[in-house]
This record gives C-alpha cells, structure tokens and sequence, in this order.
C-alpha cells in the first residue's frame, strides 16, 4: 500500500472521497477554463496532471488534504479540503467548484463538513482560508463559514491574499 | 494503490525509497538554485513545492514513480520513472540534488537500479536528456539505454536527445 487511506465523510448533499485519476477529465476542463484564475490557472493539461498528483501526494506528505465532492449521484461537484504545502502562513480550508455547481451552496456545506472533521477528528485548534481580494464568491463562502477578514498575506504566484479565519472548535 | 515496482531498493552504497517530508528542503535548494540548467530550472519555490508533491502523488495514481537517493538515510536526489497524463510515455529520470554528491557515480548507481525495477515489470521507458548535458548522457549510457533517434521530441526540452531503454 502507498498513500495512505482517505476517510469518506458525507453531509446532506455530499460525499467527500479521496481525489482519483477518474476525476481528471474534470479537473483539467475546470483549470483550461477561466473558472481557476484565481488558483493557478488557467493551466494546460500537463499542469492539470500535475496539480491532481499533487493533491493525491499532499495526503500522503501531510496526513491530509483535499477531498473530490460528489453529488450523491456521483457527479463530481468540486474539490474541498485541508491545504498545507510548505511555505503557507497556515494549514488552510479551500474550496473550488466545478462548472455548473455553484450558487447552491456545495462549497459551504462541504467545508462545513471538513472543519468539523479537521477539529474533531485531527486535532486542529484553528483554521484559515486564503481568498484572493477579487474572489468575491469564496469569500461569501467564507462569511458563510463564520469567518472573518483577518489579515493580508503575500504569496509569489497569487500576489496579496487575504487570509480569513474561521471560528475555533467551541465556538 | 498497490505497488507495482518495488518501493525501496538497496544498492551498494544507496538505498532508493519513497519521498518524505523531511526530503522537501533539500529537493528546495536544489531545485530553486543554479544547478538546474539541465532540467528547465530554477523554478520559484511554490513550482517545486508542486513539484514534490506531484511525485509522491504519482505513487499512488500509478503504483510506480521517482525514489529519493539516499545516502546514510538522507536524500541527497531523486531517480525513478515519471508518467505525466497519458499524453506523454513513461520517461526515467535522474538527478543529484547536493552538488558535493555529484562525480560518485551515484546516479548511475541510482538510475540503473530504478530501470532495472521498471522493466522488470513493463516493456519499455525513454529518457530525455539535453544535448550538452553530458555527465546525464554517459549515465544513460552506462546503464544500457540506447540513443533513438527517431525518438519522441520532448515538449519543452526542443534540443534533448531521446534515449531508450527497453526490457530484455
């Protein structure tokens, strides 16, 4: 066995399973598409492969990561998890969605579910989201979430950032 | 994923294993430095972060992928086959990260250790290598791959040359 295993997490709408090969068609029409401009793209196919590797790797670096979320018909919706490549100011909640599924509230409902699971399961006392300035609909999520503008982060991709913190466990 | 080559391989001197968080500084100072003319680098830190990642997620996805060298425990470079989208054919490659590692023949220790493991269980590999990288050229050569020059261009590398290595 390489990798280590994904726990499957579920929610009223949502199934969150571990990211897989079978998903990238998917993954790489979302980042051909202006849709990820405000996460590393627009990126070409090869970028694409390398940036679902990376995802399916950063589990097995860090224990963690970022889940496919799929309708219960099995339509894959998005990409909602925990993010903490080396270099970040803190281990991060993300969010994207695929064409089609936004505006009804999936990446809200399925970073709900992550947190709860991120501070019930794994121990994190706190966690943040990085949101571009102009990403006006992730930071809807974020507010939605309860989380609040903190402070401004630079990365030497995305330029300034702004990092929104999420309430702790208890609140 | 269940393994389709070995995940570690001991050699002479080396032991071949799986990338570790802890190998990510090192793969950092080599990849965001002035060696790196031979593999499309420097690259800015959150590229090689991708990067490092990619490849222990590679692992998963295909059951096979690029070892960390290492020397008495620490990674002093990586070796081992990348398989990018299907788009492109399964490529080795090999590359010491500590410059005070290079001239050792470690990897050509490493590489042929990675080859041998691959074609033990698919038919075939390439590696591409630019021109004027010479010391890459003669470790390809040491370890039985044979220049193809019909062979597939590389995408970015325009003046590489395309080596074959092919299972007995």
């Amino acid at each position: 066995m390489i990798g280590v295993t994904v726990p499957t997490l579920e929610s009223a709408r949502l199934r969150l399973v571990a990211l897989d090969p079978k998903y990238f068609d998917a993954f790489a029409a979302f980042f051909a598409s202006e849709r990820s401009r405000f996460v590393g793209g627009p990126a070409t196919r090869e970028q694409a492969w390398r940036f679902l590797a990376g995802e399916i790797g950063h589990w097995t670096m860090r224990g963690y990561g970022r889940f496919a979320v799929e309708l219960h018909d099995g339509t894959f919706a998005g990409v909602v998890g925990a993010w903490n490549p080396g270099g970040w100011p803190e281990p991060e909640i993300g969010w994207e969605l695929m064409e089609g599924h936004e505006g009804k509230g999936y990446a809200t409902e399925a970073a709900l579910r992550v947190r709860e699971w991120l501070y019930t399961e794994r121990g994190w006392t706190t966690a943040i989201s990085l949101i571009d300035p102009k990403n006006y609909g992730s930071k809807g999520v974020a507010a939605r979430l309860g989380a609040a503008y903190e402070s401004d982060w630079h990365h030497e991709r995305y330029g300034r950032v702004e990092i929104w913190r999420h309430p702790g466990p208890h609140a | 994923m269940t393994p389709v080559v070995p995940t570690e391989i001991t050699t002479e001197r080396l032991q071949l294993r799986l990338l570790a968080a802890a190998d990510l500084d090192s793969y950092l100072a080599y990849y965001t430095g002035p060696r790196t003319d031979g593999v499309g680098g420097p690259k800015p830190k959150h590229v090689v972060i991708e990067r490092f990642f990619a490849m222990a997620g590679q692992w998963v996805i295909r059951g096979f992928g690029r070892y960390a060298i290492a020397l008495k425990g620490r990674a002093i470079g990586h070796a081992g086959v990348l398989h990018i989208d299907e788009v492109y054919a399964p490529e080795i490659t090999w590359t010491i990260w500590d410059a005070a590692e290079t001239g050792k023949g470690y990897a050509t220790e490493a590489a042929r250790a990675a080859l041998g493991g691959y074609l033990a269980v698919r038919p075939r590999v390439l590696a591409h290598i630019e021109s004027f990288n010479a010391a890459s050229i003669r470790v390809a050569e040491k370890i039985g791959m044979r220049h193809d020059m019909d062979g597939p261009k590389h995408p970015w590398m325009k003046d590489s040359l395309c080596y074959v290595g092919e299972a007995r």
